[in-house]
């Protein structure tokens, strides 16, 4: 290991220019001459438009124009596009509704987009937004899962009448029942998987700007995967192709997979942007985020385990219904079915799993990727579910969990459910974590705890992670419109310092640190002679983004190979100028040598040499030292680990406090354990935010009531302990670094170890399930309920 | 989102209702009433401001009164768009029963928000509401009788029993507290 190569904890590059306020973001780029753009939304859950009135509007002095769905449609701009197709289990098509940027005759949930004020000043845009007058007809709304599945429920879509968008399954059937019949034990759950909101700290904005002189445009966006945004924009939207359309997306202030999607805001500044020939900016208030930025989870699932009498698993048979809000988001299907159905094995050895899900349109805000995107859905359900056979059984739940662990050398290994997991150590995981948690001292916690009147609890979950989806042909069958691959380009300057171009995106998870870092121990180029460059189609050669977990394991290998040619190409130019065999050449250092000799030529004399070539093979090799690769990995990653969680109950208030919380991860190889440990620290408060804080709630009538930080509950640091966090590594088998991804681990794993601590603490009092966010006042009335409950079977 | 009230007011019924149809009257009572515009005999248009937590707007208010049976019942159908905070609509029960001395008055309503009201001040509406309706019928009520009395209702009466008994608790508390400090 280098001083600032793999492995090390070398403080993050990028976060100078953050914590001096330095940072570019979308809403710091100005352009001249620019138009600020107002959206008006739908205040209505479901409504027809009658008309809408613009004159008052548009006489106010400053506005230069009012756009409308009509407008769209008569510049023939198409609709925003789903990224994945999910089938039927007749095979048929999922039902696709179009998805028009600006609702033209129909609103569908509350912040639809039906108008775009443009005007000189934010302030005038707005205020003209006041004047715009739009006739609605309201029409009944269902918002939620249980609404929208009603008998005689309003239909979001004529194509849909009882709301299903697909009817998916996997896994087999007859295999599970057939399991089900031979089971000692069954266990039962019902889930609900509560909806959240991102909230990403920087809301989106987005600015368009048409270049008539060159008949080009520019998008300016908060965007996780720029080239994905041109690819859908372009070809879909707004039929604009790629070489007159760059798409910018510079420092990005978290994303949590809610700036995956494309957004009708894109679509509409940049359209609008050649209509007035003007830029347009729009900033989102933190208003339009939690009525617009794609919102994630919300399932209701049913769950069964059966169990033999030794308390093995012998079948998991799980029924959902998903929420995709009123309108198929960019990866929308794929959430709740490919990213999460195939988790459902978990770390266990269950032979026989069988799912079906329903995708159900909603007046809703689109349902899409959030931190984990459907693992944590089901890492909550089965890890409640085998806590809940756990307590049914009378079978320690670290016992049950370690008698149906994937043992270690059973890898690598086929689950039911599609995957097939290269490596782990659940047992090693298991075992430190413990260890870190003082696990053997919680029952003297206990019993300290009971002393102050307070319940103590101890909640465990093992999680399985897959990242980095791949292979792309796989992908592919299974429904992705796109590929899954990533480009890197390593630049060695002609003097030794090298640009990194790579297509994964950064938006707080440091990868100008963690690439530099691979370029150092490879090249052994100094740490602040390498700079990484992201975000930026007219920069960039390629690039699918960042998302599930992939920078590293996909974007990162892309880099590697590309590094593998550039060390290869520097070795043939190095045995020139040492008049040496190309074989007898390595890497030392920074430096080339003859192998077994002192003769080198330092890797800056070789750049040198590509780009000023008087003393080179130009009969055999290129000048310069600039070299690209595209990496499509063989399979996906699938990090693994322990959570443990201990919480005090004040049984009075039915506050929950986290007392103690440790996690112990398989993320493979580390490049930078500070890092790390920072992803881990915010998956963990994600997903402790989603057990006890965090929820979406949508009224009756389909009215977004959690719309403001005074309503919906985000956690805070006063809510968290100390977290202990460790690793336990096996490397992947099938990339060079043996790398995984640490991403969105630290969600999946938290909430069902929270939950689980939760029912721990309250089950002497015969609670066994407490609904998340167990916020106090579920609690408290969880403990009155069993307390009224035993009172009547007394 | 339900209210109800009830007032008895030293009025004749028929005094009462002739009230409750006219728009001076109405305009006079409702909260924050900036204009209101007779459209027929049955319908209104109203500009009202009003503020629900952080949210405050005009509101352009269309009033219809329906089920007219006079000089008994009316529903009271309002909807109001304030723009980008959003907009409520709602209707009211009104019922007048001849009383000794005078009129019973009894109100029942129901209403809904949406929009940036729902958003950011939902857990307020109620309670703005409930605030706003009392001040129009008991605006009505004194304007008709300046000594008209509200009536709490049974769900009131409980509510603030168990306040009463927790504010008995609690002055008693602070009492014994003065005592010791003052012995002490």
């Amino acid at each position: 290991m280098t001083e600032n190569g793999i492995g090390a904890a070398v403080r993050r590059k990028e976060d100078h220019r953050f914590i001096t306020g330095q940072g570019q973001y979308t809403d710091d780029i100005n352009r001249p001459n620019q138009l600020y753009a107002h959206i008006i939304r739908s205040p209505l859950p479901h409504a027809r438009i009658r008309g809408i009135e613009l004159k008052a509007a548009l006489d106010m002095p400053g506005v230069v124009a009012v756009l409308t769905g009509k407008d769209m449609v008569d510049d023939g701009i198409g609709g925003l596009p789903c990224g994945w197709g999910v089938n039927n289990k007749d095979g048929s098509p999922m039902t696709e509704p179009g998805h028009p940027p600006l609702a033209a005759d129909t609103v569908r949930y509350v912040g639809d987009q039906v108008a775009v004020v443009l005007a000189d000043k934010r302030s005038i845009a707005r205020d003209a937004a006041e004047l715009v007058d739009i006739d609605y007809e309201e029409l009944p709304a269902a918002a939620s899962l249980s609404a929208a599945s009603a008998e005689a429920a309003p239909a979001v879509w004529e194509e849909a009448p009882d709301n299903v968008c697909f009817d998916w399954e996997i896994g087999d059937a007859a295999a599970t029942d057939e399991a089900f019949a031979s089971a000692a034990h069954v266990s039962s759950i019902d889930i609900v998987n509560s909806r959240l909101i991102p909230n990403a700290i920087e809301p989106r904005v987005a600015i368009g700007e048409y270049d008539s002189g060159r008949d080009e445009y520019t998008l300016y966006t908060t965007s996780q995967n720029p080239h994905v945004i041109r690819m859908l924009m372009g070809a879909f939207v707004l039929s604009i192709p790629e070489h007159k359309l760059r798409i910018i997306a510079p420092d990005v202030g978290g994303g949590f997979g809610s700036k995956i999607c494309h957004y009708a805001e894109e679509a509409i500044v940049t359209w609008a942007s050649k209509r007035v020939n003007r830029p347009v900016k729009w900033t989102a208030d933190r208003s339009e985020s939690f009525m617009s930025d794609a919102h994630g989870r919300d399932h209701i699932s049913h769950a069964e385990l059966a169990l033999s009498k030794d308390g093995d698993f012998l079948g998991l048979r799980v029924r959902t219904k998903a929420n995709l809000g009123a309108y198929l988001s960019t990866f929308g299907p794929a959430v709740p079915t490919y990213l999460y159905a195939t988790l459902l094995a978990g770390t266990y050895k269950t032979p026989a799993i069988y799912c079906e899900v329903k995708g159900m349109f909603t007046h809703s805000v689109p349902v899409d990727s959030y931190r984990g995107a459907g693992r944590p859905e089901a890492c909550y359900l089965l890890e409640r579910l085998v806590d809940r056979a756990a307590r049914e059984t009378g079978i320690d739940p670290l016992e049950i969990r370690r008698r149906n662990f994937i043992p270690r050398d059973g890898f690598p290994y086929q689950t039911p459910v599609l995957l097939e997991y290269d490596s782990g150590d659940y047992h090693a995981c298991l075992d430190k974590c413990l260890e870190l948690a003082d696990y053997k001292g919680f029952e003297k916690r206990r019993a300290e705890s009971a002393e102050r009147g307070k319940l103590r609890g101890v909640g465990l979950s093992t999680y399985i992670e897959a990242c980095g989806i791949a292979p792309s042909n796989v992908a592919g069958a299974l429904g992705a419109r796109a590929g899954l691959y990533e480009s890197g380009t390593i630049r060695v300057n002609p003097t030794g310092s090298v640009t990194v171009l790579t297509g994964s995106h950064s938006h707080g998870q440091g990868h100008e640190t963690t690439f530099a870092q691979l370029v150092t121990e490879a090249l052994g180029v100094d740490f602040d002679n390498v700079d990484v460059v992201h975000g930026d189609t007219g920069k960039i050669p390629f690039g699918m983004g960042t998302y599930g977990s992939r920078s590293l394991a996909v974007g990162g290998m892309a880099l590697m190979a590309a590094l593998e040619k550039i060390k290869t190409k520097s070795r043939k130019i190095a045995a020139h100028l040492l008049e040496a065999s190309e074989d007898d050449v390595e890497f030392v250092d920074g430096q080339l040598r003859v192998a077994g000799t002192d003769r080198t030529v330092s890797f800056g004399d070789v750049a040198l040499a590509a780009y000023v070539p008087h003393n080179y093979p130009l009969d055999v090799l290129e000048p310069g030292l600039d070299e690209t690769a595209f990496y499509d990995p063989k399979n996906w990653t699938f990090p693994a680990g322990c959570h443990i969680c201990e919480v005090e109950i004040d049984p009075d208030t039915g506050v929950v406090e986290i007392d103690r919380f440790t996690a112990a991860d398989d993320f493979g190889r580390i490049i930078n354990p500070m890092i790390v440990e920072g992803q881990v620290h915010g998956g963990l408060t994600q997903g402790i935010g989603q057990a006890l804080y965090e929820q979406c709630v949508y009224d009756d009538s389909g009215q977004l009531l959690t719309g403001s930080y005074m309503d919906y509950c985000m956690p805070k640091a006063d809510n968290l302990p100390n977290f202990e966090v460790t690793t336990n590594t096996t490397l992947c088998t099938h990339n060079v670094l043996g790398v995984k991804g640490c991403g969105e681990a630290g969600t999946i794993g938290s909430t069902p170890a929270v939950i689980n601590a939760v029912v721990d603490a309250l089950s002497e009092l015969g609670v066994n399930d407490v609904p998340i966010p167990a916020t106090p006042e579920r609690v408290w009335d969880a403990i009155r309920t069993a307390a009224h409950n035993r009172a009547v079977s007394a | 989102m339900k209210i109800k009230g009830e007032y008895q007011i030293a009025s004749s019924r028929e005094k009462v209702w002739a009230a409750l149809i006219d728009p001076e009257v109405l305009k006079e009572c409702i909260p924050g009433c900036e204009s209101l515009e007779k459209i027929s005999d049955t319908e209104f248009a109203a500009k009202v401001i009003a503020a629900i937590g952080p949210v405050r707007a005009k509101f352009d208010t269309s009033l219809t009164l329906e089920n007219m049976q006079p000089p008994e019942s009316y529903t009271l159908v309002g909807s109001g768009k304030g723009g980008a905070a959003g907009f409520g609509s709602g209707s009211a029960d009104v019922r007048l029963y001849e009383i000794d001395g005078g009129t019973q008055l009894t109100y029942s309503a129901e209403f809904k928000v949406g929009g940036k009201l729902a958003q950011v001040g939902s857990r307020l509406v109620l309670g703005a509401t409930r605030k706003m309706a009392k001040e129009f019928f008991g605006n009505f009520s004194r304007r008709l009788d300046p000594h008209a009395q509200r009536i709490e209702t049974a769900e009131e009466k409980g509510e603030g029993g168990i306040s009463k008994t927790w504010l008995a608790v609690a002055a008693a508390v602070v009492v014994l507290l003065i005592w010791w400090f003052l012995l002490s």
